[in-house]
């Protein structure tokens, strides 16, 4: 259904302005974010996601469950727009790959949080009974639901970065625009796939948005990557 | 007594604050929203005829996009439910999610750059010609244009919709199917029955897709032209609400008129939140109904 047209796949150097460079840096660019965001996202998302998975009924649990599910749903640019106004604005740092980390550790959280939290709700009654009735301390239950129950975390994360990459509104103000730069440390600005995209697409140079199908290419398959591993995890399912 | 103790357990505390976490930075967002929104509401009454074409724009693709999405997901649906073979089901379900969860930059670019200049040289000249006479399709068809931004916007939700309305749809009890086989009509009949039995989950699901459209931001942006004013014709360009935070916030950031992109934020999430909640009471609603059909 949706044609790729994929006119040119270039490779990764870097991008120039009329000759036809490659997405290097918007590459590596994203790759730093998404893995930034990881990095906070996922303990975080793990964290809550268990805590609402063991302890459905608590007051805790339930408030973190439901603002999680609003914001699911929230326009991301909000967001996007939020962590701007928040970090580069009234903190002042300015543009940092940073802040984009932020951001789209913000969209990816409620998600996986989610995920998270239906994967262990299996395993969690699969096993907790039969561990509790054998003498585990509680905490060691949690802990074996968890690693029983690692496929649907790993999903979880998995569908997280799928989005990370993909996510264009959240990025538009927290990342630069000026697609030239190398990553060199957490407090310059850094560029992503998805903006790029969005940008060269919408340019007037023909060559520009080649470049912006060769990129939209390169995260299809990116995407589709993940979206096959996570199939995959699927289909192993619970063991036993 | 015991539950109490329980509370004050390693377990606990260990997972806490990944709870609290979410929450603080979840509730952190919306203070931070309101908070810089408030300036703004003093000089309420400058911003609105500059943020009314994206109000409307707004009101006018989603609208549009929900509309054009209803056939497509009901479509989808029974296709899925009904019609494929078993081998098929599993695989077409799978490309469903896919598509719901695309990144949604590719939806924009494609739209842009393929199924815009197509549909300008095919169907909207078409609409144009013999349509013309009506305001909504007057004027020259240009390559991007509400009535484009509201079919891509229907493409990427419609396999949403169509995942929600299916799960509501299978769980309508088989009474209801040999009810109608045991009054002689065919298998068509027992569709549309089921169908109408589940109206107000599909007014739920088109309205939680409703309500996802609204905040949809690039897909949009990059097929709806970007420009700010009110067109009447669905063919020519326009702007949404998203869309208009896309583009004009970096030239606003600079004079200092932030608030009000804050404030036109919050008008988009208004909009956005009552339709999701409405959406789940009708969810809902209707399927405490279909659990209780049939006893009585």
């Amino acid at each position: 259904m949706i044609e790729q047209g994929a006119k040119f796949f270039t490779a990764p150097p870097p991008t120039t302005d009329l000759g036809l460079g490659g997405i290097g840096t918007v590459l590596q660019g994203s790759l730093v974010l998404v893995a930034t965001a990881l990095a906070f996202a996922a303990p975080i998302s793990v964290l809550a996601g268990a805590f609402i998975a063991f302890y459905p009924n608590s007051f805790t649990a339930r408030l973190a469950r439901q603002l999680a599910e609003v914001v699911v749903e929230f326009p991301t640019i909000v967001i996007g727009l939020s962590v701007f106004g928040l970090f580069i604005v009234d903190l002042h740092w300015g543009l940092s790959a940073l802040t984009g980390a932020i951001a789209l550790a913000v969209v990816m959280m409620p998600y996986m949080t989610i995920q998270i939290s239906e994967a262990l709700r299996v395993p969690r009654a699969m096993f907790e009974e039969t561990l509790y009735a054998l003498g585990m301390s509680r905490l060691r239950t949690m802990l074996f639901v968890m690693s029983a129950g690692r496929r649907g975390l790993l999903t979880g994360l998995l569908i997280g970065m799928a989005k990370g990459f993909g996510e264009t509104a959240a990025l538009l103000f927290t990342v630069t625009t000026s697609f030239n730069l190398f990553f060199t440390s957490f407090n310059r600005p850094v560029s992503a796939i998805p903006v790029l995209i969005y940008f060269y697409g919408l340019a007037p140079y023909e060559n520009w948005r080649e470049v912006a199908w060769g990129a939209a290419f390169v995260l299809t398959v990116l995407v589709l990557a993940l979206f096959s591993l996570v199939r995959v995890l699927a289909r192993g399912g619970m063991s036993r | 007594m015991n539950a109490k103790r329980a509370k004050l357990e390693k377990s606990y505390l260990f997972f806490l604050p990944g709870a609290l976490a979410l929450t603080i930075i979840v509730i952190s967002l919306f203070v931070f929203l309101f908070v810089n929104a408030l300036p703004a509401f003093y000089y309420a009454g400058k911003y609105v005829p500059e943020f009314l074409p994206a109000i409307y724009g707004t009101a006018v693709v989603t609208t549009v996009a929900v509309l054009l999405a209803i056939p497509l997901s009901i479509g989808l649906t029974i296709f899925i439910a009904e019609l494929s073979p078993k081998a098929v089901r599993d695989v077409l379900i799978n490309i469903s999610d896919l598509m719901a969860a695309f990144p949604t930059v590719v939806y924009g670019l494609w739209g842009l750059t393929e199924l815009g200049p197509f549909l300008k040289s095919t169907l909207f000249a078409f609409i144009n010609r013999y349509l013309g006479f009506l305001p909504v399709f007057s004027g020259t068809p240009t390559g991007v244009s509400y009535l484009l931004a509201s079919m891509v916007l229907a493409v990427m939700i419609s396999p949403f919709a169509s995942s929600l309305i299916r799960e509501i749809y299978l769980q309508v009890p088989r009474s209801l199917d040999e009810g109608v086989y045991a009054l002689g009509l065919g298998r068509w009949e027992v569709v549309r029955i089921r169908l109408g039995f589940i109206k107000r989950g599909i007014a739920g699901a088109l309205a939680l897709a409703f309500g996802r459209a609204v905040g949809e931001t690039v897909a949009v942006a990059m097929t709806v032209g970007g420009v700010v004013a009110i067109n009447k014709s669905l063919l020519s360009p326009g702007i949404t609400i998203p869309a208009y935070i896309a583009n004009l916030f970096g030239e606003a950031f600079s004079t200092v008129d932030v608030a009000s992109f804050f404030m036109l934020s919050l008008i988009l999430l208004g909009i956005g939140t009552a339709f999701l909640a409405a959406a789940r009471l009708f969810i809902l609603s209707e399927q405490r109904e279909v659990r209780t059909y049939g006893k009585a």
